[in-house]
Formats: structure tokens, C-alpha cells, sequence
């Protein structure tokens, strides 16, 4: 670590205010990611992995906000702490698509169907670069072509409904990357797609990182998605992470409940593919009411009564780099 | 593109012959031709009329021959002739009392079209953009009024509010000096002056009609994926809006400004019936009071073709706004 981090994101708390209360989608929520590594978000659907991406390049929907915590992005001629930038001005649009960029879920509705891929990608080289709009138009038809976009001289100037859920999700990626950023969030990029397209995205994203050395912040439900691509992973429960570490140390070491929870419902060769991490017993409370102490204790197999529902777990490194909050692991 | 033009464009002739044809049933609906009944009233007032005269009216409206041979005279008579017969109860021709009426019935819609569009499609943007500020709170809640008001009741409570306290009577376009007066600078000056009564009252519901729809179709586009794939990118929050959310959402609302074309024509009609405006609507409906059939099977043809003319317009307008709709593809893949 040390030298290398690129991002470092400390006590992170993101808090929607709605008439109905208060939601903590994000709620103390620490991590690194590395210069040039696949760093991996994993959990349940509604934890709060889209929040904490948006939060960084502060692009929260209306209603939510930053109540705390520091999102320190370090380039070579010093740090900046996003968290303090205004959400409009200039200084955070600068780094938005050109220094981390980011990918979404809906490669349906990602790109706006009243303009050409190849306007949107134009769109956003004239903004971060100085080249002309010939230059960019020719930058765009490359970065089709690198991204697997058959024709791309063509295909530049066809509407995103041309185009099958595949090769948006690609013309997405061209725009992501057209700026060589420093980092790329990918949203849950795949989960959308045919299986044997996510497969070719998931090959599509490692190649470009490798070639382009950009770091890249995967978010997932699929814990099979983290064994193939990521370095570090982060285990998220209900706003928290709960586990994170290497992903070898997570694979072959897990420690919280709900980490070997998710190993479990990993799909295995022969074994009838449920839904989503369906092998966790129970359902996930309502964001509005969470459960007192740790917010796993009412699903938990190893829950300790008295203890897990009184006092939130602490932090603990189990071993360098693997840490886990669970009364299992001490803290009681 | 051309080729969806000229689609659209040969799919209006058999509308427009269907109307003719609706219109013109309606023409001979009521029993005794026109003629006849324009004999008898000039009867009753005393005037007699010579026999080559009604020959030639005869002639002219084919009256003695059988239905199709009069519906092929009424309708080449209006094509090749601009010529849609005559209103018995005005003893005129139908063109003339329309020629009056229509530039004042365009000024009045022009106006309200004017202020329904800028002033309802940006209070629209900024109520959805601001959403849950004071300012959507109180225009959502106008709006929702203005929508609920019908024009003829406002009309009514605005001359009421004149009349009782400032002791003014709002009726016409004109004061009484000028009724009749040949226009005049003097004469435009005055009907400036109380023309912004039946605009505010016909924009009134408009507006109110814009600032939903645009505010509802805006705050749908906001929540897509795109407008935060925008912002991702980098763009500035104003041109984002622009170029994005906002472009997609008026789109819908191009739909429908083929349908103001017939407004234009015949004005707000309830409006301008109590404020006794002389405008198109009043006189379409003293026709249909007084079976005055020429006269009302006219304006009825003329705000049909009108009507057909501007979806026409509006549907060309949208495809060349809309991409998905130009290429034919209106579900998505
Ligand atoms: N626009 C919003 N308004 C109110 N609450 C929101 C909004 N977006 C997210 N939330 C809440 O924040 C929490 C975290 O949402 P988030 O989108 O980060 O989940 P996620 O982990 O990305 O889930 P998924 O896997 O379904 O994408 C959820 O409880 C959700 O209800
Ligand atoms: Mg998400």
C-alpha cells in the first residue's frame, strides 16, 4: 500500500432525507484502492455500493448527501479531498470523465436515445481534451474499435437503439476510457447482460486496464465476478463493509458470517443456478428501521445474544490487510 | 426522412376525403335544401326573388341533381373555387364572414400560443429541476388550479371582477367608437389594449396544461440513467439539462402543437362567446343554433382539414426530433 493508493475513502457516510426518514445507504464506510488495481464491491442488492460510487464522483441523486467523511483522491502533484469540491463546480468536473470515470448498469438506458454513441463520446473528448472535432470524431471511431465494435467508422454514427444491450455496454466503455482516466467504476457492468456477453465485457474491462494501467472499482453482486477479476475486495452489508482484504484472504479465509454466507451461494458447476445470493437465510430489513448493533445479528447463524444486538462490532485486521468487523473476532 | 414525409403526406388524402364526406352529411342533414329555406326567409322579409336567380343558385349548387353528383359540385366548387357556398342566415358567402373573422381569432390564439409555451414550458423546467422548492410547491398547486378552471368561468369571474370594481365592462375586442370603424393605428392601439383580457383568459388553462406536462415529462427523464451518465461525464449542470432531459421531454409535447393549427383558426369558443369576442368560435356556434349549414359545415371542414393538417406537422416535427420515431422504431429493441 502506502505510495501506491490512488483513492482513499475514510468514514464515508451518505444519508438520503426523505419524508419518510432518514436512509443510511452509506454509513462509515472506509477503503483504498490502488494505483492500477481491480479493487471489488460486493453485496446484496440496496447495501449501498451505486451510493458509495456516487459518492465519490459526487453524483448523488437529489435528496442525498455527505454527512461525513473524506474521499481523498492523490494524483502526482498532490491530493484533494472530493468530499470538500462543490458538487457543480468546476474542480470536480474536471476529474468526472476524465480522471475517474464510471460505467453503468443500464447499458439500455445509459446513453440518450436522441443522439448518435458517436455524439456522446465526441461530447466527452471535447470536453476533457484540446483537440478539434475531427480529431475527436477520429479518436471515438478508435476507441469503438478498441472496445470490439465491429465497423466502428459506421457504427460512430448509429443510434444507441441500433445497438444490442452488448455493444452499448462497449460504446459506454469507449466513453469511460476516452480520457485515459486513473480510475474506472464499473457499476455492476454485467449485470444486465447475457451471460456469455458479460463474460466478454468482464474480458473486455481487464484487457483495457492492463493495456491502459488504470485502476478500476468493480461493483458486483457475484462473488464469481470478484474471484475472476478482482485484487481487494470489500464485503458491503446494509451501508457498512463488513469484510475486506485480499481476494485470496477473502476466498479461502473468510471470517464474517455474511462473507461465507455469499461463498455459499456461489453457483457451482452442476448445481441449479438460484437467484441472487438466495442461500442467505432472510430478508433485508427496511433502510429505514435498521437493526440495533451489528445489522447482520438478525441473520446471522453465529449471532450471540446480548452481544451482537447491543453494541456495533468493531474493526479488526486479522491479518495485514484483511480486517472484519464480528464479535466473533474479538471486540466483545 | 423523405420518404416518411411523403408516407404521412398521401395518408392524408383519404382523411381529408372522409371528412368531406362526414361534413358534407351534415350539410344535408337537416330536411329542405338550403335554398328552400333561404326562399322562405326572404319570403318572410318581404323580398321576392326572380326565377333566373334561383335557376342559377340551383345551377350553381347542383340542387336538382341526386346526392353524389351534389357532393362532387359542393367539393370542386370549394377546391377549384374557394367557393363554400353561402350562409342564409348572413346573406353571404361563407368566405367572407370567415375572411372577418379569422385574422382576429389568429391574433387572440397567436398571442395566448405566445405565453402558453414560453411561459408553461419554463416554469414547467424549473419546477421539475427544483423539485420539492417553494417555487414547484406553489406552481404545482396553480397549475392544478388553472387546469381545473374552465376558460368560460374564469371569463366570467374576470368581467365580474371588472365590472364591480374598477366599474369597467369587458366585452369585445373593440371599444364602441371603433366597432365599425375601418382599421386604423388607432383602432389596433385599442384592441392591443383590451386584447390581453381573452389571452390571459384562453393561456390561463394552457399554461397551466404546459407546466404539467413538461414538469411531469422532465422529472421522468431526470431519474433515467443518462442524465447522471451525463453528469459522470463531466458536463456543466445547465448545458447537461439542456442538451438532455429537457430536449427529450419537450419531444412528446411537439405531438401536440399541430393540434393549437385549429385553434389558431377558431379560437378559445366559450371564452370568446361570453366575452363576445368576434372571432370564429361564436359564429360556428350561432351557425349550428340556426342550422346555417354552408356556414357551419364549413368551419367544421376547415378545423377538420386543419386538425388533420397539424397532427400532420406535429408527427413530421417529431420525427425529425426523435430518431427512434424517424427510423421507425417506436417500441425499442
Ligand atoms: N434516489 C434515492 N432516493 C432515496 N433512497 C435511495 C436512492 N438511491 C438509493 N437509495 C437507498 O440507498 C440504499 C443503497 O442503495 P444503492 O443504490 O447504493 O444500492 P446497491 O448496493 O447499489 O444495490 P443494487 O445492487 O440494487 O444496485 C438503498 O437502501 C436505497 O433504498
Ligand atoms: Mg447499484
Amino acid at each position: 500500500m502506502g505510495d501506491n493508493v490512488l483513492l482513499e475513502v475514510k468514514n464515508l457516510r451518505t444519508y438520503f432525507f426523505l419524508d419518510e426518514g432518514v436512509v443510511k445507504a452509506v454509513d462509515g464506510v472506509n477503503f483504498k484502492i490502488e494505483k492500477g488495481k481491480t479493487f471489488g464491491v460486493v453485496g446484496e442488492s440496496g447495501c449501498g455500493k451505486s451510493i458509495t460510487a456516487q459518492s465519490i464522483l459526487r453524483i448523488l441523486p437529489p435528496r442525498g448527501e455527505i454527512v461525513e467523511g473524506e474521499i481523498i483522491f492523490y494524483r502526482d502533484d498532490g491530493s484533494v479531498d472530493l468530499v470538500k469540491l462543490d458538487p457543480k463546480g468546476q474542480e470536480i468536473r474536471d476529474i468526472r470523465g476524465k480522471e475517474v470515470a464510471m460505467v453503468f448498469q443500464e447499458p439500455m438506458t445509459a446513453l440518450a436515445p436522441v443522439y448518435t454513441i458517436g455524439d456522446q463520446i465526441i461530447e466527452a473528448i471535447l470536453l476533457h481534451q484540446n483537440v478539434t472535432k475531427e480529431q475527436a470524431r477520429k479518436i471515438a471511431i478508435d476507441l469503438l474499435g478498441r472496445v470490439g465494435i465491429p465497423k466502428p467508422e459506421e457504427r460512430v454514427d448509429a443510434y444507441p437503439f441500433e445497438l444490442s444491450g452488448g455493444m452499448r455496454q462497449r460504446a459506454m466503455i469507449a466513453m469511460a476510457i476516452s480520457s485515459n482516466p486513473s480510475l474506472l467504476i464499473a457499476d455492476e457492468p454485467t449485470t444486465a447482460l447475457d451471460v456469455t456477453i458479460q463474460a466478454q465485457i468482464l474480458d473486455l474491462i481487464k484487457n483495457l486496464q492492463k493495456e491502459m494501467g488504470m485502476a478500476t472499482m468493480l461493483i458486483t453482486h457475484n462473488m464469481g465476478v470478484i474471484a475472476e477479476m478482482a485484487d481487494d475486495v470489500a464485503v458491503m452489508y446494509l451501508g457498512k463493509i463488513v469484510e475486506s482484504g485480499p481476494v485470496n484472504e477473502i476466498f479461502y479465509n473468510p471470517k464474517h458470517p455474511y462473507t461465507v454466507a455469499l461463498l455459499k451461494s456461489i453457483p457451482k458447476v452442476g448445481k441449479k443456478v438460484k437467484g441472487r445470493l438466495e442461500s442467505i437465510e432472510g430478508m433485508v430489513p427496511d433502510p429505514y428501521n435498521l437493526p440495533t448493533g451489528c445489522r447482520f445479528h438478525p441473520r446471522c447463524p453465529s449471532y450471540v445474544e446480548g452481544t451482537c444486538d447491543k453494541a456495533e462490532p468493531p474493526e479488526i485486521e486479522i491479518t495485514t490487510g484483511h480486517k472484519v468487523s464480528c464479535f466473533l473476532y474479538g471486540g466483545r | 426522412m423523405a420518404g416518411y414525409v411523403i408516407r404521412r403526406f398521401l395518408s392524408l388524402i383519404p382523411l381529408l376525403f372522409i371528412l368531406s364526406i362526414v361534413v358534407f352529411i351534415i350539410i344535408e342533414l337537416p330536411p329542405g335544401d338550403f335554398l328552400t329555406v333561404y326562399i322562405e326567409q326572404l319570403k318572410s322579409s318581404g323580398v321576392l326573388i326572380s326565377e333566373e336567380e334561383i335557376a342559377r343558385l340551383v345551377k350553381q349548387y347542383a340542387l336538382d341533381k341526386p346526392l353524389h353528383i351534389r357532393y362532387i359540385t359542393w367539393i370542386k366548387n370549394i377546391i377549384l373555387h374557394g367557393d363554400f357556398g353561402r350562409s342564409f342566415r348572413w346573406n353571404r358567402p361563407v368566405v367572407e364572414l370567415i375572411k372577418e373573422r379569422v385574422a382576429l381569432s389568429a391574433v387572440i390564439s397567436l398571442f395566448s400560443i405566445v405565453f402558453v409555451w414560453i411561459i408553461g414550458v419554463s416554469i414547467g423546467i424549473y419546477s421539475a429541476v427544483k423539485q420539492y422548492s417553494m417555487f414547484d410547491y406553489i406552481f404545482t398547486f396553480i397549475g392544478f388550479i388553472g387546469v381545473s378552471i374552465p376558460g368560460f368561468l374564469l371569463a366570467l369571474l374576470i368581467i365580474w371582477f371588472a365590472y364591480t370594481k374598477f366599474d369597467i365592462y369587458i366585452s369585445g375586442l373593440f371599444s364602441q367608437q371603433f366597432v365599425d370603424a375601418p382599421w386604423s393605428l388607432a383602432k389596433v392601439l385599442d384592441m392591443l389594449k383590451r386584447i390581453w383580457v381573452p389571452v390571459i383568459i384562453i393561456a390561463v388553462s394552457g399554461i397551466a396544461g404546459n407546466i404539467r406536462t413538461m414538469r411531469a415529462n422532465l422529472l421522468d427523464e431526470l431519474r433515467k440513467q443518462y442524465v447522471t451518465v451525463a453528469r459522470a461525464k463531466g458536463l456543466s449542470e445547465t448545458r447537461l439539462l439542456i442538451k438532455y432531459p429537457i430536449r427529450i421531454a419537450v419531444n412528446p409535447m411537439i405531438s401536440t402543437i399541430g393540434w393549437t393549427l385549429p385553434a389558431i383558426f377558431s379560437g378559445e369558443s366559450l371564452a370568446s362567446i361570453i366575452l363576445n369576442l368576434p372571432t370564429i368560435g361564436p359564429l360556428l356556434m350561432q351557425a349550428l343554433l340556426a342550422q346555417d349549414m354552408y356556414l357551419a359545415g364549413s368551419l367544421i371542414l376547415i378545423m377538420g382539414a386543419l386538425t388533420l393538417v397539424g397532427t400532420l406537422i406535429s408527427d413530421i416535427l417529431l420525427a425529425w426530433a426523435d430518431p427512434r420515431i424517424r427510423y421507425g422504431n417506436t417500441g425499442g429493441k
